[in-house]
């Protein structure tokens, strides 16, 4: 049986959002790859809105199960660290208006699916035609997508 | 079971639109609701009014997937027991619609956005659930008591209806039809995008703008309506640029999802905010910098002899007033657009 997973991949102001068919023996199909600007200006009245856009985006695509990759300590934390955990928290919240969201992080991606780095996967254009299937994917969007293959194995 | 009564009361009159008139009315369990009252029509046989009840009854059916915080709302369909009437139920929206905004005069920039974000946002659901909309103008969006911006009388309106804006009866929105519409060519979401341009364009100069430099039908037919269009000066080069993309002539060159528009909405500017006002023959700008109000005023009723000036002075009243531009003579209204359109884009 198929279901709709989504991918998303959040950063200081914007998160790319990758919608694709799970089905067991095959590529994983992409149906979707876009991404949502946060609004200039004011932050607050800007959370708001991408909150709203991206529990609408999770329900028009009947997305199943959101994976998003989960915040990271980094030595040196700079304010846009901040500033994406921030985002990164209206987006959880907003993908769990629809669907099952599961965060993830860069070490259990490592550990659960493979022998490389995540960025190492995300680099490698050979590693991605077998993997994946259906509507072009964006070079850009190919941590958020990495989720999904990662949530597979 | 007896016959079943709603205790739905209709009170005052609030508008008339292509399908009939609207009413508020008092709903047990909505409170104030909107009671759009369709009719039977004084040709109608019987065939045709039953066919229009079961098109009016299927489209309220369709309605119900249309629910989002963007969509107004319908509540529920009843026929009178009279068989002559449709009532649709609707959710009031206590801010009313924008036309009379639109009338007063141009919409501030971060009004603006916050308006097409929210008119963005539900027109992307209906097109998410394969509806159009097909009638997107300043009197369809409504706003309710918090101000948000929602869609109304959409999910009504036919591509038979949306042809007949040509008629002389709605020629003021003829505009918003797609030049492939005009050559008969169904509606499609490019349609809608369409509409939401000139919407958007008309929102932001004003009625009066509008009516005077709007390109109108000849040129949407001639595919050279945007590159037409002249705007306000103060109205910033990036709205332009996202609004003309939603009025390019072929289909395949306009912006080709809500989405696609959504994500130049994000990134358009929201300063500085001008309050501007449209009168005959004067234009008037107006706003607050720190400490000093800034003023703009274009005497245009002349057009060999149109005349700028701006200047600024304390809010509180106490202080001196700065020169910051202007005309020392009379100049042609075209060089005086262009001091400024250059005006507005020094200004931080």
């Amino acid at each position: 049986m198929s279901r709709r997973w989504m991918g998303i991949a959040v950063s200081g102001a914007k998160a790319v959002l990758v919608t694709a068919v799970e089905e067991a023996g095959k590529p994983l199909e992409i149906v979707a790859d876009d991404t949502i600007d946060l609004h200039s200006g004011d932050r607050a009245e800007a959370y708001k809105i991408i909150h709203d856009k991206v529990s609408d985006r999770v329900a028009h695509n009947k997305v199943n199960d959101v994976f998003i990759k989960a915040s990271a300590w980094t030595s040196g934390m700079k304010l846009a660290h901040l500033e994406a955990a921030e985002l990164r928290g209206v987006v959880i919240a907003a993908a769990g208006t629809s669907a099952k969201v599961h965060t993830v992080s860069s070490a259990q991606i490592t550990k659960t699916f493979g022998k490389r780095k995540f960025e190492d996967y995300v680099k490698d254009d050979s590693f991605w035609p077998p993997n994946i299937s259906g509507v072009k994917l964006r070079s850009g969007s190919r941590p958020a997508a990495l989720l999904l293959i990662a949530a597979r194995d | 079971m007896g016959n079943l009564l709603s205790k739905l009361t209709i009170g005052s009159f609030v508008g008339a639109g292509h399908f009939g008139h609207v009413h508020e009315g008092d709903d047990p369990v909505h409170g104030k609701v909107a009671v759009k009252q369709i009719g039977r029509k004084a040709g109608d046989d019987d065939a045709q009014w039953d066919a229009r009840k079961a098109g009016a009854q299927e489209e309220a059916q369709n309605l119900k997937k249309a629910q989002h915080r963007n969509v107004v709302t319908v509540h529920h369909y009843v026929e009178d027991d009279t068989d002559e009437l449709i009532l649709y139920v609707m959710e009031f929206c206590e801010g009313g619609s924008l036309a009379k905004p639109y009338e007063a005069g141009p919409i501030s920039i971060d009004e603006m956005r916050s308006i097409a974000t929210d008119c963005l946002s539900g027109l992307c659901h209906l097109h998410a659930n394969q509806m159009l909309h097909r009638d997107i103008k300043p009197g369809n969006l409504l706003r309710d008591a918090r101000g948000r911006t929602k869609l109304g009388d959409f999910g009504l309106v036919t591509d038979r209806i949306v042809q007949g804006y040509g008629s002389p009866g709605d020629y003021a929105y003829s505009d918003h039809m797609a030049p492939e519409v005009l050559q008969g060519s169904p509606t499609s979401p490019k349609t809608d995008i369409w509409a939401t341009g000139v919407t958007f364009y008309r929102l932001l100069n004003g009625k009066e703008w509008h009516d005077e430099h709007s390109p109108g039908m000849p040129a949407v037919f001639a595919g050279k309506f945007a590159d037409k269009l002249r705007w306000l000066p103060h109205v910033p080069a990036d709205w332009r640029r996202l609004i003309r993309s939603m009025l390019r002539p072929d289909p395949a060159d306009r912006c080709q999802t809500v989405h696609a528009v959504e994500k130049g909405v994000a990134a358009l500017s929201v300063y500085p905010v001008w309050d501007c006002a449209v009168n005959t023959g004067r234009v008037t700008w107006r706003r607050k910098k720190g400490t000093r109000t800034h003023h703009v005023v274009w005497e245009r009723s002349d057009a060999k002899r149109s005349t700028w000036r701006a200047w600024s002075e304390p809010t509180n009243g106490v202080g001196n007033t700065r020169a910051m531009g202007g005309t020392a003579k009379p100049i042609a209204e075209k060089t005086a657009y262009g001091q400024l359109v250059k005006f507005f884009l020094e200004q931080t």
